[in-house]
């Protein structure tokens, strides 16, 4: 896919926007924009604010002052369910799977937008019930395989190893079917191997069109994958650019490494 | 044994209690087992209602014996002072639960947690003091005597005049089947895997596009209105209704039998009403006894198995299917490690 072609449009825009708990702004007066089919990085040392950010963009929490737009559409003020419904899904920092379901029924849940919960055509199993349930199982199939969680699909999820525990939040995610996959630190924790297959995973899923956000610390990861990547610290953003320009960027060396002292 | 193993424990075991079930009222004879038994269907109707909210969907309500008793009370009314049979009472004991278990849901399920059970307890002693003291409609502690039996029912060969226990035990099982079906087709279905996942993790259905608070409330609603019909059908086959019965030992007697069943199965509501129902007609002499030992029940259930007597059998069940796994997988050893997991929720 040429994304050359794409770059002009943004899927996703933040402006202005704050939170604070307490005395802590934890985002403070927070602007930049995610270019259509990119996969978008945000970075910054622990505490940062990243993750409060995804949880204000997906209305986790409610911002106190600016805006997000997601295309042309502003999702400030709309409630979790309401986001994902206009195309925005997420994975968590710390998995978060359904303790007593297994690999398809979690990816299943995902598949909610598609089948809905009208409970008429549910009580009477109409034709149009069964045949959105025939595509929701479909849809479940294909993501499945294209995750690579197909052979597991009837172990507990929770069971898995780290790595494809990961996976099944991808994939449910993915069932949503969203234009806009935000990834909170998705390969902490996992081995060399898994983080790179991982990898390979993302990049898969951004070939079919999906743009992605994604918090990491791997540099490995970041400057391999990223098109893009905003580096924020205290809340607030520091620089954004291409991976080049970040890596030799003093700003982001101060914030990761503390101020050279150059008196000497 | 291989076709019965396809069909599945779990249809195998339905089908047969179902047939049993049949069975009942042609070997028994003593109208007070008769009795018992029809008491266990009403209250399989409550544990399959309060566990669509608890078990599926882990809202834990402990005011639900008020929406047994607003059925019940309402079928008492309805049909005493208004001469209206039972087919009419029950769609209109229904559909006030309904809206009562609507508000109710929506004003208390913006609580979580302990802050949902208190606000149940609340309601549930409300109501029942609605029951005690508002003489002129509800008949104050004596509450309503006299409730009229449904009308008989002619089915040519087969007659149903509602004269004596027996008679009321088809139309018992009756709407129990109907709500096991309906309890089926529900969370087979989009809206009960919300449920599901809601229950699982709230924040994680809610990032997938479920509008969490409102399936909560539909659920609830829906809970409620089984209460209801329960209570209708109670109304009628005991002819009496007065306060003491829906106060809150009912709504804890209802929540242990989900409990001890295990939440969030069809066969452990029943398990759960038919052993609980049994027990407590047992130990009627002692009805202390019978507080200590319920509330000793919970605290053992709880602590080792958490999901109940369903969540016993699947553990066994599995570890069956390991074994049988493991015997045709080549080279493998005799010995089976089964991990401690599984029970109760992670």
């Amino acid at each position: 896919m040429n994304k050359e072609n794409l770059t002009d449009t943004a899927i996703l825009t933040v402006a202005g926007l704050s939170k604070s708990f307490g005395g802590v702004k934890a985002v403070n007066d927070l602007s930049f924009s995610v270019k259509k089919n990119h996969i978008h990085a945000i970075i910054g040392p622990n505490g940062a604010g990243k993750s409060t950010l995804f949880n204000l963009i997906t209305g986790i929490i409610p911002p106190d002052q600016g805006e997000v737009r997601f295309s042309t559409t502003d999702i400030t003020s709309l409630s979790s369910d309401q986001i994902a419904k206009h195309g925005v899904s997420r994975t968590f920092q710390n998995i978060r799977l359904f303790p007593d379901m297994t690999v398809s029924e979690t990816v299943l849940i995902g598949t909610y937008l598609l089948t809905g919960a009208k409970l008429a055509p549910a009580l009477l199993r109409t034709k149009a019930f069964r045949e959105k349930e025939q595509a929701a199982k479909q849809r479940v199939e294909e993501i499945l395989k294209f995750v690579g969680l197909w052979d597991v699909r009837d172990e507990y999820a929770a069971q898995l190893s780290y790595g494809n525990q990961r996976r099944v939040e991808i994939a449910r995610a993915l069932a949503t079917q969203p234009q806009l996959l935000l990834l909170d630190e998705p390969t902490a924790g996992m081995n060399p191997k898994e983080t790179k297959e991982l990898m390979e995973l993302f990049t898969a899923v951004n070939n079919e069109g999906i743009t992605i956000l994604i918090i990491a610390h791997d540099m490995n990861l970041v400057n391999t994958l990223s098109d893009h990547i905003t580096v924020i610290n205290f809340g607030e953003k520091l620089v954004e650019g291409t991976a080049e320009v970040i890596q030799k960027h003093p700003a982001v060396i101060e914030a990761y490494m503390g101020k050279v002292k150059v008196d000497a | 044994m291989e076709h019965i193993r396809k069909l599945g424990y779990r249809r195998l075991g339905l089908l047969i209690g179902v047939i049993a079930l049949l069975m009942i009222p042609l070997g028994i004879t003593n109208p007070y087992f008769m009795y018992v038994i029809n008491l266990i269907l009403i209250y399989i109707l409550l544990v399959l209602g309060l566990d669509l909210i608890v078990g599926y969907t882990g809202q834990v309500s402990i005011g639900h014996g008020a929406f047994f008793g607003i059925g019940a009370y309402i079928a008492a009314i309805f049909s005493t002072k208004l001469g209206l049979s039972f087919w009419f009472t029950l769609p209109i004991a229904i559909l006030a639960t309904a809206i009562i278990g609507f508000i109710i849901g929506f004003i208390g399920l913006k609580l979580i947690e302990e802050y949902l059970v208190m606000a149940t307890l609340a309601f549930g002693t409300i109501i029942w003091l609605v029951f005690l003291n508002w003489t002129d409609v509800t008949g104050g502690p004596m509450g309503i005597a006299l409730i009229p039996s449904p009308p008989a029912m002619n089915f040519g060969i087969f007659q149903l005049s509602f004269t004596q226990y027996a008679d009321y035990y088809p139309l018992l099982l009756f709407f129990v089947i109907v709500a096991i079906i309906f309890t089926k087709l529900l969370i087979n279905s989009g809206f009960g895997r919300a449920c599901t996942a809601i229950r699982d993790d709230e924040l994680a259905a809610q990032s997938m596009g479920i509008p969490v608070f409102r399936t909560k409330v539909v659920m609830f609603t829906i809970s409620a209105a089984y209460c209801g019909a329960a209570g209708t059908l109670y109304a009628h086959f005991i002819h009496v209704v007065s306060p003491e019965t829906f106060n809150f030992t009912m709504s804890v007697t209802i929540l242990t039998m989900v409990m001890i069943g295990g939440q969030g199965s069809i066969i452990g509501a029943v398990l759960g009403a038919s052993l609980l129902t049994i027990f407590s007609e047992a130990l009627r002499a002692t009805p202390e006894l019978r507080m200590l030992i319920y509330g000793l029940l919970i605290v053992i259930m709880m602590m080792f198995f958490p999901r109940g007597i369903m969540g016993i059998i699947n553990y066994y069940r599995k570890q069956i299917e390991k074994r049988a796994l493991l015997k045709k997988m080549k080279g493998a050893k005799a010995t089976v490690d089964v991990k401690k997991e599984g029970l109760g929720y992670e």
